[in-house]
Parts: structure tokens; C-alpha cells; sequence
């Protein structure tokens, strides 16, 4: 083990107050897990109930993206294939910061990009009308998913998404999200 | 015959209590499991089953407190075939939405599950 490496990996992760970070396979049992500790951690540091909902919706709406979505998979030994990827809580002095990356086919960067933007332009009124709009429209037979988790976190947050993709290999961008949710009140402790 | 259907809560799921004499639906809880589809299709069936065979009053009571985008989407359409029966039999069917006081969001998702329905909701806080 290149021990200077894992001192500064835990200097860096220390500082930048993280709360929790997992890399690797989101299963649904791992993600039930982390989201009820992620719930414990945020009670402690808050009163504020809906800083504490809407941190954990962001963080199962975020999680079971990677689970459903993510190019990079692995499939356990009963045959289950989840998705791999990271995902980051962390404290900053006047908010709580959930950031989320994996692996997605170039092929669907385009779209995805489209989605983030268009989400990042819209206010919250137009982003009801547009939640409202995309819940009415038929699942895609192969996704397990809604497609609504960006529109819905967006909804949740004070602040505009964050998002960007890097290049990973030939077939493959990383994809990159950070929602921002407001301490509120608390902003003064 | 409808039987009554009692599905306990789990970590990730709402508990449901259908019970066919009362004519009442409860759901209390919350929803982060990854198979929204399946697990809300059993409420469907029961409420498709109760609305063409016993054709009777019924009563629905959401206790929810938390619930991903992909249930939102299964309780949608409950929510449209709700407003269905309530069309089709005129005041067959009453929904009450429960929401902790303190807790904006689930009152705001219970109204916008209203929105563009003609079907009365109650919201109903909770200490």
C-alpha cells in the first residue's frame, strides 16, 4: 500500500469535510444502507427536517441513477447487475454539497448534457411545469427508472445543478453532478 | 372473492392495508426501493379488483414520507384511476393525503398528484 498516498487521501477527504463517500457497486441493499446512515449523520448535524429529506431523496435519487444508468456494471453472484460509480456528501460552511460520477456511453452524452442544461435554465415554476410534463410520459420499457430524478433534484435545490463529462476512454465519459442544498437558517452557527 | 391484502412496512417500502368491508386503502410510510413497478402494482390490482367487483365506497389514505421519482410515477396513475372511479360511480371514492405538519414538500407532491384532476383531495396534517 503506498501509505503517503492513503495519509493524503484521508488529509483531503478530512478537510473537505466529507460525510460520506462510496466507490464502487450501488446495489440496492448498499444504497438502503448508506441512505439510512447518510439520514443519521445529517440528524446529528441539523434540526432542520427538510434539510435532512431533501439531502437523502437527493442522495437515493442520485444513487439509484449510478444503479440503473451507469455504463460500468457488475453483476453479483445471484446475477444482479448494478452500476458502479462514486458519490460524495460533503459539509461547506452554508451548505451540504451531494456529488455523484460514472462512467456513461458516449453516445448518450449529448442527450444527457441537453437534459442538464435545460434543467440549469429553468426557474421553479418552469420546473414543475417541466417534472409534471415528463411524469406524464410512458416509461421506457427497459428503465427501471422515471427519468425524472435531475428534474426532481434540481426542485430540491437552492442553487443551480452542476455537471460536467471528461473524456474516459474510447467508448466511455465520465459524467459528473453536484447538487447544492441550503443550511438555512442555521447558516449563523 | 377480493380478499383483504395487509402488506407490512420494510425498510424501502410503505406498508399497505387494503381491507375489502371498510372500503379503505392505507399506505404509510416511504419508498426508496428499486422496483417501483412491481411494488405498486399489487395496490393497482387491489384497487382495479375492489372498483370492478365490489363497486362499493371507498376510501384512500396516503401517510407517506418520503417516496423516489419513479414511485411518484406509479402513484400518479393511481391517482388517475382514482378520478376514475370517482367519474364513473359520482362520489365513490374519497382521498385523504396526510402530511407532517412540518413537512412542505410532501404537501406540495400530494397537490401536484391534484393538479388537472377534478377530484377533491383532503390534506391533512399531522403532528
Amino acid at each position: 500500500m503506498d501509505f503517503p498516498n492513503l495519509y493524503q487521501q484521508y488529509r483531503q477527504m478530512t478537510d473537505n469535510r466529507i460525510l460520506m463517500s462510496f466507490k464502487g457497486v450501488f446495489a440496492q441493499p448498499a444504497i438502503v444502507e448508506m441512505a439510512t446512515a447518510l439520514r443519521g449523520k445529517v440528524a446529528a448535524r441539523t434540526n432542520q427536517t427538510m434539510v435532512m429529506k431533501r439531502i437523502f431523496a437527493i442522495f437515493v435519487e442520485m444513487s439509484q441513477n449510478i444503479l440503473f444508468y451507469s455504463a460500468e456494471k457488475e453483476v453479483d453472484e445471484e446475477g444482479k447487475e448494478s452500476g458502479v460509480g462514486i458519490l460524495i456528501v460533503s459539509e461547506m460552511d452554508d451548505r451540504y454539497c451531494v456529488s455523484s460520477g460514472n462512467l456513461m456511453f458516449n453516445g448518450n452524452v449529448a442527450r444527457i448534457r441537453e437534459r442538464c442544461e435545460t434543467v440549469c435554465s429553468m426557474n421553479k415554476d418552469e420546473l414543475k411545469v417541466y417534472y409534471n410534463e415528463q411524469r406524464r410520459l410512458p416509461r421506457h420499457a427497459e428503465s427501471k427508472g422515471a427519468g425524472l430524478g435531475l428534474i426532481d433534484m434540481a426542485r430540491k435545490s437552492e442553487f443551480p445543478i452542476e455537471f460536467e463529462f471528461l473524456p474516459f476512454n474510447e467508448e466511455t465519459s465520465f459524467y459528473m453532478l453536484s447538487v447544492y442544498i441550503s443550511k438555512g437558517q442555521e447558516n449563523a452557527s | 372473492m377480493l380478499l383483504n391484502m395487509i402488506l407490512e412496512r420494510t425498510k424501502t417500502t410503505p406498508g399497505i392495508t387494503a381491507h375489502v368491508e371498510d372500503g379503505i386503502i392505507e399506505i404509510e410510510g416511504e419508498f426508496f426501493n428499486e422496483d417501483a413497478v412491481a411494488f405498486f402494482s399489487q395496490v393497482v390490482e387491489w384497487f382495479m379488483a375492489f372498483t370492478t367487483e365490489e363497486k362499493r365506497f371507498l376510501s384512500v389514505h396516503f401517510r407517506l414520507t418520503y417516496f423516489n421519482t419513479s414511485a411518484s410515477k406509479c402513484i400518479l396513475d393511481l391517482f388517475d384511476r382514482m378520478q376514475s372511479y370517482h367519474y364513473t360511480s359520482a362520489g365513490a371514492i374519497e382521498v385523504y393525503w396526510h402530511y407532517h405538519e412540518d413537512d412542505e414538500d410532501i404537501l406540495d407532491q400530494g397537490k401536484e398528484f391534484a393538479d388537472g384532476l377534478d377530484m377533491k383531495i383532503m390534506y391533512l396534517p399531522y403532528a
